[in-house]
């Protein structure tokens, strides 16, 4: 069930959006970053590495997320991203799309509950 | 593009690393959750998948910058090429030499033409010319020092003018005795302030420096000639140097780099105007030595300038000069003009002498290039079918037609310019070939050929063009092959060889117009070699005497005399003699004369004349018609006597004889000549000149020598050397050349375009005859089968034969026929352009363009018959196993 969810997660652009409000709460590296997509999705989001490295590197390049080496608690090198201004931009404006596109699934999946005006 | 390469590289570390970060932390925690490190580390593997694709898929995020796909398909190209190094030494090989051709003479023209003074702003520098375009004095024509005072002062307003004379070799030392020779230039005080030329020591000229009345001599010297004679002494500064034999004294050094404004000398040491020359010449409104430039200030209209200088000249013309001038030399200055002509590359003498014939041999060198790209689009066409499977799996693969368009593009775009490259170092040869070509000047020629950024840029542009060209068609046609139909069968032969075809002919028909081309030069050249001078320049030497300044006419006079007896005594020298002007020398004397007891027959009575020594016309070989030869008798003037030409007695005579009539010339009222010769008539002046009327008298001194002999002229050259020194020892022997270079130097244009154009022309025939042989050989080796076949079936060797010429025949046909079509439209078109270059034929002569289709079928069925003749030979047993 959880792998099945995880191809979802694939629709265009839907992983940059849970990464960029991941990194909301601070900056973070990839594994944290794919952790806590996890943890906040009860474990139903499972995010595949081939799929999150290549997401973060875009992002970066599209200069929505800014990367640096850090030593992390445990002594280990690890590569950090943070939000960047344009990024919190590019979340909020992403947010509102897929708050709209999600309104209009539901609408359409359910369209008496809609009608009845709940 | 090594730093990206670096960068590229250190980033998929970093990506490693971080990579591996993750895993070691997935890893951890699980260790944290109670698992052993072995499982743990396994398991985080396994969650994690394929490292190397996550990596993979990660880069590609990255994206090829345009620079690095550009770096990528190089490399492609690069390999591409290796893998036939054959086809690619041929494309770049024939490049090189097509690419070199164009930038060699690009390179000549920008040496002496175009290339910019190194001063300040040199695009407001302007070159006021006073020059007549038609008639017998057609050509450039100097100032006298009144004219360019009255010009100054008219242009004050919207610009400064400056003169400026060059001596190419002048006298030159630290005492009076002068062994040394240097270029020099005298010019007005203004001179290096209107041309922003700041001194790097001591002063450039100042206004005090020019007076009317004698200017000072004082001197600058070129930063150049300073480093070379005095070892950038600086102590240099306030000793007095002798120009000339006159004292001047050294009060400053010009910038590096700056070495006067003519491209062609590099000028050592510089003099006042006022101070070069005698005080009465200064001011003597016919003494002409002059050369005037002007700087505008910005804004100024130079067609504004022009219609001011010319009213101005036009006013002293009337006022000043028409009033003392002789019938000729009026209507000589009344077709003369004033043009301002754009000169930010200065003076540019040799430059615009050869302007013509280096802009016609650009254009023929641009031809041979356009050929030898039919050339190479031929070769690529051939590689391209042969290249065609890769080409069609590439598509079947999915690359794009773009890309693979792109590709093959570059790959001619490395070829260009690999041919460029071996182009410039071709063309630094070819440069300095042509330039020898030119006639040798008494001064070593001083042409900047660094080639700088300007003619860079044309090679490049140039390299760039030619890609495009050779390689346009054969990459649209690559990049459009259809994959499904090829892929069925791959061993298919590319089907049209129509555009091979349309190459041939379009090769055929442009090498047409440069072989007819070089036929007319060649025989223009032939034609001036051949007119009748009127005497015998063969085996004759030339030389001038230089005597320093204050030597007695007594002891010149007797120095030549000895000089001339002594020649002659030597076995092998038949004559020796000496005349004033030099006969092929630049200039000449006129002067007008008048016929005592007659009438003159017409205004004009200006005559060329010619102080000659005893024996003159024996040793010129100029024929004797009627009378006696000047002899040592009539030198000493009692009675005076003159010798004519033909000319000269038809005009005043008739058919009357001239001998026993007397003249009165001008220039010596008090004189009466008795004629006593008349010589035949002869072109002293070059071979284009009309025949002037002459006027021969006895002259005793200060000319040049020529002496006939039969003695090779090495051998001649120590005996004149010796014997000089020997009659005395304060003459130095100068300019020692055979007559006829002295006279062939003034066909150097026609020599030059000749032999460029025969070289480049029969290039091009060589290119087209290569051209015509590949397609007919790839052709040939294409239908082996088929020729075994028809052996096998009972042709013969003939009929073979036969067969592959017949095909190349509607090509030959069609290039040749639309080759002498553009032969002829072209010289209707370029009549203008010819005019002055050809001599004794016209452009569309039938005898050279018949000559040329000839040649040109000859070379064309030449290539055509190798690869027919291979083809005759085939094995039928080895042809029919051949596929």
């Amino acid at each position: 069930m959880a792998r099945y969810q995880n191809r979802i997660e694939l629709l265009q652009g839907t992983l940059d959006l849970l990464i960029l409000q991941t990194l909301q709460w601070g900056a973070q590296h990839g594994y944290g970053i794919s952790q806590a997509i996890r943890a906040n999705s009860g474990d139903i989001l499972q995010v595949d590495t081939g799929s999150l490295y290549p997401a973060l590197h875009r992002l970066e390049r599209q200069k929505w997320i800014a990367a640096a080496w850090k030593v992390s608690e445990n002594k280990q090198r690890v590569r950090v991203y943070r939000l960047t201004s344009k990024g919190k931009r590019q979340l909020l404006s992403e947010r509102s799309k897929w708050e709209q596109i999600s309104d209009a699934i539901a609408g359409v999946l359910n369209p008496a509950r809609r009608e009845s005006g709940v | 593009m090594t730093f990206g390469f670096w960068r590229r590289r250190q980033r998929d570390e970093q990506l490693c690393d971080e990579l591996q970060s993750h895993l070691e932390m997935a890893a951890q925690e699980r260790v944290e959750r109670g698992e052993s490190a072995d499982r743990a580390a396994q398991a985080a593997r396994r969650e994690f998948g394929n490292f190397a694709l996550v990596q993979r898929v990660t880069r590609d995020q990255w994206g090829w910058t345009w620079l690095e796909a550009l770096v990528f398909d190089v490399h492609y190209a690069a390999r591409a090429l290796r893998a036939s190094p054959l086809f690619a030494l041929t494309a770049i090989f024939s490049l090189a030499l097509g690419i070199g051709a164009n930038t060699a003479i690009f390179a000549v023209l920008h040496a002496t033409l175009l290339r910019p003074l190194p001063v300040k702003d040199p695009q407001q520098i302007f070159h006021l010319m006073r020059a007549s375009s038609g008639g017998d004095f057609a050509g450039e024509f100097s100032f006298s020092y009144p004219l360019f005072r009255r010009f100054s002062k008219i242009a004050e307003r919207w610009g400064e003018v400056f003169a400026a004379n060059t001596f190419a070799s002048r006298k030159f030392g630290l005492d009076t005795v002068a062994s040394e020779h240097v270029a020099g230039q005298a010019v007005s005080a203004n001179f290096f302030s209107v041309l922003h030329v700041e001194p790097i020591l001591g002063r450039v000229f100042e206004p005090q420096d020019d007076n009317v009345l004698g200017g000072n001599h004082v001197a600058v010297l070129s930063d150049a000639f300073w480093m070379r004679r005095f070892h950038s002494d600086s102590s240099i500064l306030g000793k007095t140097i002798f120009y000339e034999e006159t004292p001047y004294t050294v009060v400053g050094i010009a910038q590096p780099g700056f070495s006067g404004i003519e491209a062609e000398v590099s000028i050592d040491v510089w003099v006042p105007v006022t101070a070069a020359i005698e005080k009465g010449a200064l001011t003597d409104i016919d003494v002409n030595w002059l050369r005037l430039l002007a700087r505008l200030r910005p804004g100024t209209d130079p067609a504004r300038a022009q219609a001011v200088l010319e009213a101005a000249f036009r006013t002293h013309v009337a006022d000043t000069l028409l009033p003392v001038a002789s019938p000729r030399w009026k209507t000589v200055l009344e077709a003369q003009h004033i043009t301002v002509r754009p000169a930010a590359s200065g003076l540019a003498t040799t430059g615009r002498k050869y302007e013509k014939p280096l802009f016609v041999l650009l254009a023929v060198v641009a031809v041979v290039l356009l050929i030898s790209c039919a050339n190479i689009a031929n070769l690529i066409l051939a590689r391209n079918t042969a290249r065609r499977h890769e080409i069609v799996v590439r598509l079947a693969l999915g690359a794009s037609r773009a890309r693979i368009a792109c590709q093959l593009f570059i790959e001619n775009l490395l070829l260009s310019f690999a041919g460029a490259v071996l182009a410039i170092v071709a063309a630094a040869w070819g440069t300095r070939l042509l330039l020898s070509l030119l006639p040798p000047k008494p001064f070593p020629l001083a042409f900047d050929l660094r080639p700088d950024f300007a003619v860079f840029a044309f090679t490049a542009a140039t390299a760039f063009a030619t890609a495009i060209l050779f390689g346009l068609a054969p990459t649209l046609r690559a990049s459009s092959e259809n994959p499904e139909m090829s892929l069925r069968s791959s061993q298919q032969i590319a089907g049209s060889r129509l555009s091979g075809r349309l190459l041939l002919t379009s090769q055929l028909a442009l090498s047409l117009p440069l072989l007819t081309g070089a036929g007319l030069f060649l025989e223009t050249l032939h034609n001036l070699k051949a007119s009748d001078l009127g005497f015998r320049p063969e085996n004759v030497v030339t030389f001038e005497l230089s005597a320093p300044k204050g030597t007695s006419e007594q002891r010149l006079h007797q120095a030549y005399e000895k000089i001339k007896e002594r020649l002659e005594s030597h076995a092998g020298v038949a004559v020796a003699s000496y005349a004033r002007p030099g006969v092929y020398e630049d200039g000449g004397w006129s002067g007008s004369v008048e016929v005592i007891g007659r009438p003159t027959p017409g205004e004009d009575n200006d005559v060329g004349l010619i102080a000659v020594g005893p024996s003159f016309f024996d040793a010129i070989g100029l024929g004797l018609l009627q009378g006696r030869y000047l002899n040592s008798q009539d030198l000493v003037e009692k009675p005076p006597t003159a010798v004519v030409n033909e000319s000269f007695t038809r005009h005043y005579f008739g058919t009357e004889s001239a001998i026993g009539k007397r003249i009165r010339l001008t220039f010596e009222p008090q004189i009466v000549r008795e004629i006593v010769g008349v010589v035949r008539d002869a072109k002293h002046y070059g071979v284009r000149e009309r025949t002037w009327r002459m006027v021969y008298l006895p002259g005793r001194e200060d000319g040049s020598f020529y002496v006939r002999s039969n003695l090779n002229a090495q051998l001649l050259n120590g005996f004149i050397r010796a014997e000089v020194a020997a009659s005395d020892k304060i003459l130095q022997v100068e300019k020692i050349r055979p007559f006829e270079s002295a006279v062939s130097d003034r066909v150097s244009e026609e020599r030059l375009t000749a032999i460029l154009s025969s070289v480049f022309a029969a290039l091009a025939c060589l290119l087209a005859a290569i051209g015509i042989y590949g397609v007919v050989a790839f052709s040939v080796s294409r239908r082996t089968n088929e020729f075994g076949v028809r052996i096998a079936l009972g042709a013969q060797t003939g009929d073979i034969r036969r067969l592959v010429l017949r095909q190349t025949i509607p090509v030959i046909v069609t290039g040749v026929a639309m080759g002498v079509a553009l032969a002829l439209g072209l010289a209707r078109v370029l009549s203008a352009v010819f005019a002055g270059m050809l001599y004794g034929i016209s452009p569309n002569d039938v005898g050279i363009i018949v000559c040329a289709t000839a040649s040109l079928i000859a070379v064309a069925l030449l290539g055509a018959f190798l690869p027919a003749r291979r083809a005759a030979r085939v094995d039928p047993m080895i042809a029919l196993r051949y596929e």
